[in-house]
């Protein structure tokens, strides 16, 4: 061992062997630190090593897999059906409303082109399953099991069955990780869908609610108020259902209202989540939607 | 090499640090790579140290996407605290150990938030410190268990 016998130089001690060693890997891991925030420099070995240590993070999800399987075995007879009824009902109600679904998207492009606006492109969806959840009040995160060889792209917005819920921070070969849109530092740009009102949409690290920010203390604002994303800073295709707003307090002494919403989305039970394909912001790349920065 | 033992237990120390605990436990949850580290640099220092310490900090930073180097710095600085003072906590009997790297990683902790603070995440509470009481009662156990691996695979 080379640092263990002291025998071996006179000089170079265990204890200043050490010492150097020390300063060395402290001064090591500063220049990392500052390549990594400041710098691009580092992206292709990160992603080298993220494809080299990707089998930790899908070895370390086997025991909840390994949970939701068991608890899959143990349900009863009686329990499926009544999951299979209801699934049944809710598919037959699902197809009623996308007969009228396609019948009104015929419409509202036919209407578009007659007032010449873009109409809005059917839209593809990647199916991803979320195989771990980042439970950090301060990084609220998902790790997916579909990554750039499967098409995601950074930037990319997430979908459940109710709404938005969050999108694509960085992509990996195998995996990707997403942001939630409760994570501290995301924030959604939303509409009420009743009045029309935008807003922006702060998360705060809590899986139950937003923050709804920068709203006057005079504007038109209820609680259950449908919030709708707004489509503007580029990000998240217009329209889509973010939250509900859970409580309204106008406050005369600040400028703006304190108003709290709810996700639509049970953002801690949701299992798989679609992934939008935008082919625009696919080709425009990472020059416009580049990869996610914490300021 | 008798080293195969001790890596596939940091290996498994790694898995329970990358494993998404439920959120009632997230922040008492200890450490458990740092202190299989922390044991060998008191027991058997040169023979896992600095360099095991900066390797095991970059998979964490890579495994939980943090920024390259962060977990490293505080690892590093706990293994050079502890190789420098092996001698005394040799001495101390085991629970006298574990209160003084829960004082550690309180340290550690302390420190790795002002970095994400610096880093622009921004911490909301003093949740993080409970990871102390997770090192307070792990410890023993991880006493008991790295101390069985250095008996039976001799390793001085």
């Amino acid at each position: 061992m080379k640092v263990g016998n002291p025998e071996t130089s006179n000089f170079f001690t265990p204890d200043f062997a050490s010492s150097v060693r020390f300063v060395f890997f402290m001064i090591l891991c500063i220049v990392l630190m500052f390549l990594d925030t400041q710098t691009e420099r580092l992206a292709t070995t990160k992603s080298f090593l993220s494809n080299m240590l990707s089998p930790i993070i899908f070895a370390a999800n086997i025991p909840n897999q390994l949970g939701s399987a068991v608890s899959f075995q143990f349900q009863n007879r009686e329990d499926y059906q009544s999951r299979i009824d209801e699934l049944e009902r809710e598919n037959f109600l699902m197809r009623s409303r996308v007969q009228r679904l396609t019948a009104l998207e015929a419409e509202n492009s036919r209407l578009r082109t007659l007032m010449q606006s873009s109409a809005d492109v059917v839209q593809n969806v990647i199916i991803a399953e979320i195989i771990s959840v980042n439970f950090d009040p301060y990084r609220h995160q998902i790790t997916l099991n579909r990554g750039s060889k499967d098409g995601v792209y950074p930037g990319q917005s997430l979908l459940a069955d109710d709404g938005i819920v969050g999108q694509v921070e960085k992509t990996f070969r195998n995996y990707s990780i997403a942001v939630l849109i409760t994570d501290p530092s995301h924030t959604v740009p939303v509409q009420v869908n009743r009045s029309g009102l935008r807003a922006l949409l702060k998360g705060k690290g809590k899986f139950k609610t937003l923050d709804l920010d920068t709203v006057p203390n005079y504007e038109d604002i209820k609680v259950g108020d449908l919030l709708v994303t707004s489509g503007l800073g580029g990000r998240f295709p217009r329209g889509y259902p973010v939250a509900t707003v859970l409580s309204v307090d106008f406050n005369p002494a600040s400028p703006f209202a304190r108003i709290t919403a709810k996700p639509t989305t049970l953002l801690d039970r949701m299992r798989e989540v679609l992934l939008v394909v935008d082919e625009q912001d696919k080709e425009l790349g990472s020059s416009l939607i580049g990869p996610f920065k914490t300021p | 090499m008798n080293r195969i033992p001790v890596y596939l237990l940091l290996l498994f120390a790694i898995l329970l640090d990358v494993f998404a605990w439920p959120s009632l436990l997230v922040h008492i949850v200890p450490p458990f790579a740092l202190l299989i580290v922390a044991y060998w640099a008191i027991h058997a220092p040169g023979y896992l140290g600095l360099g095991t310490a900066f390797i095991i900090g970059i998979v964490l930073d890579m495994t939980l996407d943090d920024v390259l180097g962060h977990h490293s710095v505080s690892y590093l600085i706990i293994t050079y605290v502890l190789i420098k003072m092996h001698r005394q906590m040799r001495i101390y009997p085991v629970w006298q150990q574990s209160i003084i790297i829960a004082m550690m990683i309180l340290g550690e902790r302390v420190l790795f938030y002002w970095i994400s603070v610096s880093l622009g995440r921004i911490p909301y509470d003093l949740w993080f410190l409970l990871g102390v009481v997770g090192t307070l009662l792990i410890w023993p156990l991880v006493f008991w268990l790295c101390s069985k691996v250095q008996r039976g695979f001799q390793i001085y």
